[in-house]
């Protein structure tokens, strides 16, 4: 038996495990994400594959790689990768490969390391793991993973993303060699990627402070409110919140905050009665009632009423609901 | 004991009955037809009712607090709380009776009397009557149906949102007592008519002859607190000097020479403030005396202080001038760190 064919029998024999072995780990990955929260930033729904083996014989044995041992060498047999929006976002996956305890991870390739290095070089980017099972494992199916089975992650962004997806399919699987022309295209590509993630951070952390404000009040008016009305589900996007706290955004300073936090505490009763009003038929708009805006709202008629009323963005009606219910 | 404004939180009208005061054709007396039953009020009736009370009662309305003259009236009026149905029909008769008898004038308007008895407030609820004389008043009902539209007419509107067409006066029973006294009551009163000058009556005959009710002596004192509390708000707030001479002037005029006699910081902020000032300014006032919101104005005790407005410059020239509503008397033409350059308006004619 040649060596190929020894690569070949034991990729057949491992390859249903490697299968089973990618999708645990996209899976456990997916999983701490929205334990933190942070499903969100997946802008792909991850995926995990087993490499062909027509590219898998191709790197063992002829692309000069010099392996001792091949089958064991090649740690991207099989492989997960993640697709985020933005470099930050990346952070958060690389700290849940780094603390899971059923593995250990290596990191194989980070471009922020290989931009230090090669500052003038422009190509492939993508953050790569390598993990390895401490402990045999089980799957859900019944598989057996042996201990110390490796499998590749890669992290990137949707624009490293799109960067690699092209290259990867017009130069890199093209017959022909890529002119230096090409290369030369490819480059001012992921150069112009780069400028454009940074653009996008800085506008995103400049809404994230307009965002943090917002998101203090809203989580304070969804506290109480789910107080007042238990069957509010805080999950859902409550639209009314938002825009009534955009609105009055000017107005949410620390200090009037502060008087917002401790409104109810301070004065006795107000809880239960606003609790009566909104139950009751005294507010018709039910599109205020069932969001969390209506504490806002009665906090502002009572402590803001001027400004309250000024910017009042729906209708005369609910406003003077609104204002009576704090006698004003 | 300190008095703080109106708080109708939780405003609960539990019982009303209304009584027809008319002027029956020919003669000069007016005559009451007296009805005989509560009217159960629930749903959006109440709540309109509530809400119409609140809107012209609130700290922000022009609703002003009054003295007790006459104890006959509070006597009838506090006796309606304690009553059965029956009493407190029979009661209200008895005030509607007054009321009649208190419209000498054909001036004084034809219309309802409404009483009402209820409740506010959020921990301790406060007993508290409203006595509505309203206007009635024409209007149409408009319905459109199959594209075909058809309008009804109505002559027997009363209490809709045009405040004109209403007076309250609302007895606030502040602490329960066994016998009864001016003190135990807080009464505020909202007539539109009491803004102007010159009311002729329209307003008197309502709370003066029939609720036995005056003006608060305290007026001229309300009216100087608000004046000081008001400046002080200026110097320590506005930032530029523009800011505060403008302001500072408008305030002189808005006591001096405006039209209003009913004043008060939310009037005064609604004037001459922009929106994003208004709730730093009323609470800061309302922080110093809290009952400056709103009071008839009397400007007896700050007559000097409003007379004239004043610039002074960095070479201890000083010019003084009467304010006025235009503010055109003297103005700031062009003013840069060396000179200013100043308009009167008026030609010389002495030292």
């Amino acid at each position: 038996m040649s060596d190929v064919d020894e690569f070949i029998s034991k990729f057949n024999q491992d390859e249903k495990m490697l299968l089973s072995w990618g999708k645990l780990v996209c899976q456990t990955i997916t999983d701490e994400l929205k334990k933190i929260n942070k499903d969100s930033i997946l802008k792909i729904e991850p995926c995990f594959r087993v490499k062909d083996l027509a590219s898998l014989i191709e790197k063992a044995f002829y692309r000069f790689k010099g392996y001792d041992n091949p089958y064991k060498d090649i740690t991207d047999k099989v492989g997960v990768r993640f697709v985020v929006l933005l470099t930050d976002d990346i952070e958060h996956i690389k700290e849940i490969i780094k603390n899971n305890p059923i593995w250990s991870s290596s990191e194989d390739r980070d471009f922020e390391k290989e931009k230090a290095e090669k500052p003038y070089l422009f190509d492939y980017q993508s953050v790569h793991y390598v993990i390895r099972n401490l402990d045999e494992i089980i799957s859900n199916d019944g598989i057996v993973i042996p201990s110390e089975t490796p499998c590749e992650i890669q992290i990137r962004t949707l624009l490293q993303h799109a960067y690699a997806e092209v290259s990867h399919d017009s130069v890199y699987k093209c017959k022909a060699l890529p002119s230096s022309d090409i290369k030369r295209r490819m480059a001012r590509t992921i150069a112009l990627m780069e400028s454009t993630d940074e653009l996008f951070l800085a506008a995103k952390n400049e809404l994230d402070k307009s965002n943090e404000v917002i998101e203090k009040w809203a989580d304070f008016s969804k506290d109480i409110f789910l107080k007042i009305a238990p069957s509010y589900d805080r999950k859902t996007k409550d639209k009314i919140l938002y825009h009534i706290l955009n609105i009055y955004f000017e107005n949410l300073t620390d200090q009037l905050f502060n008087s917002y936090s401790s409104y109810l505490d301070e004065n006795e009763g107000y809880e239960e009665y606003f609790q009566k009003k909104i139950e009751s038929e005294c507010l018709s708009g039910s599109y205020i009632k069932k969001s969390s805006a209506i504490i806002f709202c009665l906090f502002m008629a009572d402590k803001r009423t001027e400004i309250f009323k000024d910017r009042w963005p729906y209708s005369e009606t609910d406003l003077n609901e609104i204002t009576s219910i704090v006698g004003k | 004991m300190i008095k703080s404004p109106l708080d109708l939180k939780n405003l609960n009208i539990t019982d009303l009955i209304i009584h027809r005061v008319y002027l029956p054709g020919q003669q000069s007396h007016f005559t009451v037809e007296h009805s005989k039953n509560i009217i159960p009020l629930t749903g959006k009736a109440k709540q309109t009712l509530e809400l119409r009370l609140i809107k012209v009662l609130n700290r922000g309305s022009k609703c002003i607090e009054m003295d007790i003259v006459d104890d006959d009236p509070l006597d009838k009026i506090h006796a309606l709380h304690d009553s059965s149905e029956e009493l407190f029909i029979s009661k209200s008769q008895d005030i509607a009776d007054k009321l009649g008898k208190s419209q000498t004038s054909k001036k004084h308007p034809e219309g309802i009397l409404v009483v009402v008895r209820c409740t506010y407030g959020v921990t301790k609820k406060i007993r508290a009557i409203a006595i509505i004389k309203a206007e009635l008043h024409e209007g149409f009902t408009s319905t459109v149906k199959d594209n075909v539209a058809s309008i009804g007419y109505l002559n027997n509107l009363f209490l809709t949102p045009e405040q004109k067409l209403y007076k309250v006066a609302f007895f606030s029973e502040i602490n329960r007592v066994s016998k009864l006294n001016k003190d135990s009551y807080n009464v505020y009163l909202f007539d539109n008519n009491l803004t102007a000058k010159d009311d002729s009556g329209a307003a008197a005959y309502f709370y003066k002859k029939f609720l036995g009710l005056s003006i608060s002596a305290d007026s001229s004192r309300l009216t100087r607190s608000f004046y000081e509390a008001t400046e002080k708000y200026i110097n320590e707030h506005c930032k530029s000097i523009e800011e505060k001479i403008d302001l500072t002037n408008a305030l002189r005029t808005y006591i001096k020479i405006g039209q209003s006699e009913i004043i008060g910081t939310n009037d005064f902020s609604e004037q001459y403030m922009p929106v994003s000032k208004r709730d730093d300014y009323i609470a800061f006032c309302e922080e110093i005396d809290p009952v400056i919101t709103s009071f008839k104005k009397d400007d007896a005790l700050i007559k000097n202080k409003i007379k004239m407005s004043t610039y002074k410059f960095s070479n201890d020239v000083k010019i003084t001038y009467p304010p006025s509503l235009d503010g055109k008397t003297c103005e700031i033409i062009e003013k840069s760190n060396e000179h200013t350059l100043i308009k009167i308006n008026g030609y010389l004619i002495g030292n």
